[in-house]
């Protein structure tokens, strides 16, 4: 227990000194600033544009109403940037200390291999939560104080599905670096399987099981399907996050570092 | 006798190379181990074979004992361990860093502070609490020395902890070890051999994946046929009076060598520091 505390005092310092906490909450309120703003400013902005537009012959475009569906709307296409930017300063967090060797003197200290693992899961879960809390408030406050959030069907169910696809990325980010020794092998293997789950989407019966469905939650929100089509998906991501983090175990336990 | 370290039978490759070979060797307890061969001879993969971070092919390695099996690192609470180049988190402070080396290796609380100040200050590094992202190589060599005695391991173990430093880093970093063997049983690989005559009694040389002579400092001085002297006069005269005696006693001399100005001396002279 002392083992574990400790590096999870270290990984933690990292978080603060590196920068890291830091960057990825800037991203977080800017993103979250964005949704907002870009619904609020779409209009304004052809407005302005209008004679401009049309004087090149583009004339006639109607802007629809613009509600509160419209802020969200914004937020789900934003979204997946957030799980890009933390995938892309978590991938080195394993490979950085391969490479350089801080994880040797650890190791050789008779620290657990899979403390380690576990230190750097938690701590990457509660940075993942705090940045998703922060962007998925920002955008609700000002959703709030513009429009009206109640007109939004299954917002937080919604916010809770690419919440949950986040986690399930940091399982495939901490696989891939407990196999992997470099950061780009970190990255394309995490980015190669959620490719291939985009690619396998396209067969329809397939798709309802994808973990990438979870980015998908923005179609709850006018209430066009129900919260059930996403069970199937759910417990994919559940049961494959589980074994992500067995195999992550069993890897680094065996890796050379 | 108590041996602290024994392997039996190690064979190692990487990708068809055979870098050991059959290796077998005992470390005495409370012995200063110079580990000797050429780079590339295997002496770190040994050592990492020691701590359980490879996985040998065929052998066993006991370590006061206890067998050790790659991955587990049940062996390594009786080990400090100096890496060739030891890396460090650059955020950390030295003292921080102790810090989470003594809760890992599960350092009674109330001895955590003065253990690490001691350390430091064997180290000499107690008055430079800053981050370590400033440190100089000859400064992380002795962090790295502070963090593999903090937790007063039985085997020390150090990769060629002195061959990236110049020469008066060299020196202190061997009185250091000196010191420490007091307390602890040292391997030390090196290729510097002046090294090893300074601070080991038992000696060992690696070549093509084996031991290829063990013993102590001792048998290698009788080894040498004891008929070589190198005299030092305080001045020229001297020298051609002693010449003259031997010319006049007939005496018949087989070798003659001018020594060599003493670059390491004259080096220690300029930067204003004494010898050993």
């Amino acid at each position: 227990m002392r083992q574990l505390k400790a590096f999870i005092k270290k990984e933690w310092m990292e978080q603060f000194r590196t920068n890291k906490l830091l960057i990825i909450m800037i991203v977080s309120v800017m993103m979250g600033i964005m949704a907002p703003a870009v619904a609020k400013l779409t209009p304004v902005l052809f407005e302005t544009m209008a004679d401009t537009l049309a004087e090149q012959g583009i004339a006639g475009i109607e802007v629809g109403d613009v509600t509160a569906l419209t802020s969200w709307q914004q937020f789900y296409k934003n979204i997946s940037m957030l799980v890009i930017v933390f995938v892309i300063m978590y991938s080195g967090s394993y490979t950085t200390e391969y490479q350089r060797g801080t994880l040797i003197n650890i190791v050789t200290k008779g620290m657990s291999r899979t403390k380690i693992l576990v230190s750097k899961l938690l701590v990457q879960l509660v940075v993942w939560t705090m940045a998703y809390v922060v962007n998925f408030v920002t955008t609700y406050v000002y959703t709030e104080y513009y429009w009206d959030n109640s007109e939004v069907k299954n917002c937080i169910f919604a916010g809770v599905m690419v919440y949950i696809f986040g986690i399930w990325v940091i399982g495939l980010m901490t696989l891939a670096s407990s196999i992997g020794d470099t950061n780009m092998s970190v990255l394309l293997i995490t980015g190669g399987v959620v490719a291939v789950c985009y690619i396998l989407s396209i067969v329809p019966d397939v798709a309802e099981y994808m973990p990438t469905k979870l980015l998908g939650a923005v179609e709850l929100l006018n209430g066009a399907v129900d919260v059930e089509t996403y069970a199937k998906a759910t417990i994919v991501v559940v049961m494959t996050y589980l074994m992500t983090i067995i195999g992550s175990v069993l890897c680094f336990n065996k890796k050379r570092i | 006798m108590d041996n602290i370290l024994s392997i039996k039978g190690i064979s190692k490759s990487f990708g068809g190379k055979k870098v050991l070979d059959d290796l077998t060797f005992d470390v005495p307890r409370n012995s200063v181990y110079g580990f000797v061969g050429k780079n590339g001879a295997g002496k770190t993969t040994t050592m990492k074979l020691i701590l359980g971070l490879y996985q040998p092919d065929k052998g066993e390695i006991y370590v006061n004992g206890k067998k050790v099996s790659f991955g587990q690192n049940e062996t390594n609470k009786y080990i400090g361990y100096l890496p060739d180049v030891p890396e460090f988190y650059g955020y950390m402070k030295p003292t921080e860093y102790l810090k989470l080396c003594a809760e890992i290796t599960d350092i009674p609380k109330n001895e955590v502070d003065s253990r690490i100040k001691e350390m430091l200050t064997l180290v000499g590094l107690d008055k430079d609490n800053k981050r370590i992202k400033g440190f100089s190589r000859g400064m992380k060599q002795r962090l790295g020395i502070a963090q593999a005695l903090l937790s007063k391991p039985e085997l020390l173990i150090c990769d060629e902890p002195t061959s990236a430093l110049d020469p008066m880093g060299r020196k202190e970093i061997l009185d250091i070890l000196k010191s420490a063997s007091k307390e602890t049983t040292v391997i030390f690989s090196t290729h510097i051999l002046t090294d090893v005559e300074r601070i080991c009694d038992n000696v060992g040389i690696l070549h093509e994946g084996k031991l290829a002579w063990q013993g102590t400092m001792e048998q290698v001085g009788a080894m040498s046929s004891n008929k070589s002297f190198q005299v030092e006069f305080d001045s020229n005269e001297d020298m051609k009076r002693a010449m003259e005696a031997i010319k006049s006693q007939n005496i018949n001399i087989s070798n003659l060598e001018m020594k060599d100005s003493n670059l390491e001396n004259l080096f220690m002279e300029v930067i204003g520091h004494e010898t050993a």
